[in-house]
């Protein structure tokens, strides 16, 4: 599967904007709207960028992170989380060196496609095994 | 021996590119911690040297450090600096959360007479590099901080500066812009940015 962003977001407005904007600039971009959802895109083979939104019913952003890493989903895979939150919770200290950038919400279009695209060059050039 | 050690963590990329953007080879051997992924640390490396005219390589052990060069820490292996001088990968357990540690590498900085030592400190969450900024200050160097305004996370920064220790805080574009006026460029024939 090509590299691309996936957003994991409960608030259908996120997910609508983020793909409006990514879209936009051409970038591949998925939506999915809970922790459970997004894993199942992992599983199923997605490979990219994923941006986290933290506080989500049920299993929140943490929570995700916590089950990438159990199933080794997160391998491969550059993360930032979604937040509005002013400061992160101590919850993230023991997963933090999983989590490249943090994108506040509400977001800058500009800001949002520069990150996105800024990671998946990263994921472009990061040398393949199989090669 | 001039030291800078920059230790970035959670939004450390983006402060790293506004701070190594149009960065002359200054006169001062640069040791980077940024907590990533492994698989990243090639491509990470690749980003930063399109940025600088400085020569960026992960670091790699028994290394001898360089003024003019960025030497970044792989991930999974604390960097050490023996005698300030070479460099020492070392297995270990994660020290505040991480490994590479900010702190591990600081605090590894030796009183040489005639070494100088900046440490800075960028975006990340919680708390490390506070204690590493606090050594260097006792050796008698100098610690700069990433301030609220630009921190994509403003913890790792904070927390340094709650030491006291912190000589100077601003944006990436000041701390380089700082790193120049401490240490100076160093003399090359052919210096020439491009984009």
């Amino acid at each position: 599967m090509s590299k691309q962003i996936m957003i994991v977001d409960d608030d259908p407005a996120v997910r609508y904007t983020v793909l409006e904007v990514l879209r936009g600039a051409d970038m591949n971009a998925i939506a999915v709207d809970s922790g459970e959802a997004c894993l199942e895109e992992l599983r199923k083979g997605f490979h990219g960028v994923i941006l986290l939104d933290i506080m989500m019913p049920g299993m929140d952003g943490w929570d995700t992170l916590e089950a990438m890493k159990r199933e080794g989903l997160n391998e491969g895979n550059i993360v930032c989380m979604l937040t509005a939150v002013i400061s992160p919770s101590e919850e993230m200290d023991s997963v933090k060196d999983n989590v490249l950038d943090y994108v506040r919400k509400p977001f800058d279009p500009d800001g949002l496609i520069a990150t996105a695209k800024e990671y998946l060059s990263y994921l472009r050039t990061v040398p393949d095994e199989n090669e | 021996m001039n030291i800078v050690m920059i230790g970035a963590s959670t939004g450390g990329p983006k402060a790293l590119r506004s701070l190594f953007e149009y960065l002359p080879r200054i006169d001062a051997a640069v040791i980077l911690i940024q907590h990533m992924p492994k698989f990243l640390n090639v491509s990470f490396c690749k980003a930063l040297s399109e940025r600088t005219l400085m020569d960026v390589h992960l670091a790699v052990q028994d290394q001898l450090l360089e003024h003019g060069v960025v030497h970044v820490a792989p991930s999974e292996y604390h960097l050490v600096l023996a005698d300030n001088r070479r460099i020492d990968l070392v297995r270990g357990v994660k020290v505040n959360y991480v490994c590479p540690s900010v702190d591990v590498a600081m605090l590894s900085l030796q009183a040489r007479r005639d070494d100088r030592f900046v440490g800075v400190v960028l975006t990340g969450m919680a708390a490390d590099g506070a204690e590493g900024v606090r050594h260097i200050k006792n050796l008698g160097g100098m610690a700069f901080v990433q301030n609220q305004m630009t921190a994509a996370v403003y913890d790792m920064p904070h927390s340094a500066l709650l030491t006291g220790a912190v000589d100077f805080q601003g944006s990436p574009k000041s701390l380089r812009e700082k790193l120049v006026e401490t240490f100076g460029v160093l003399e090359t024939t052919t210096q020439t940015v491009t984009g």
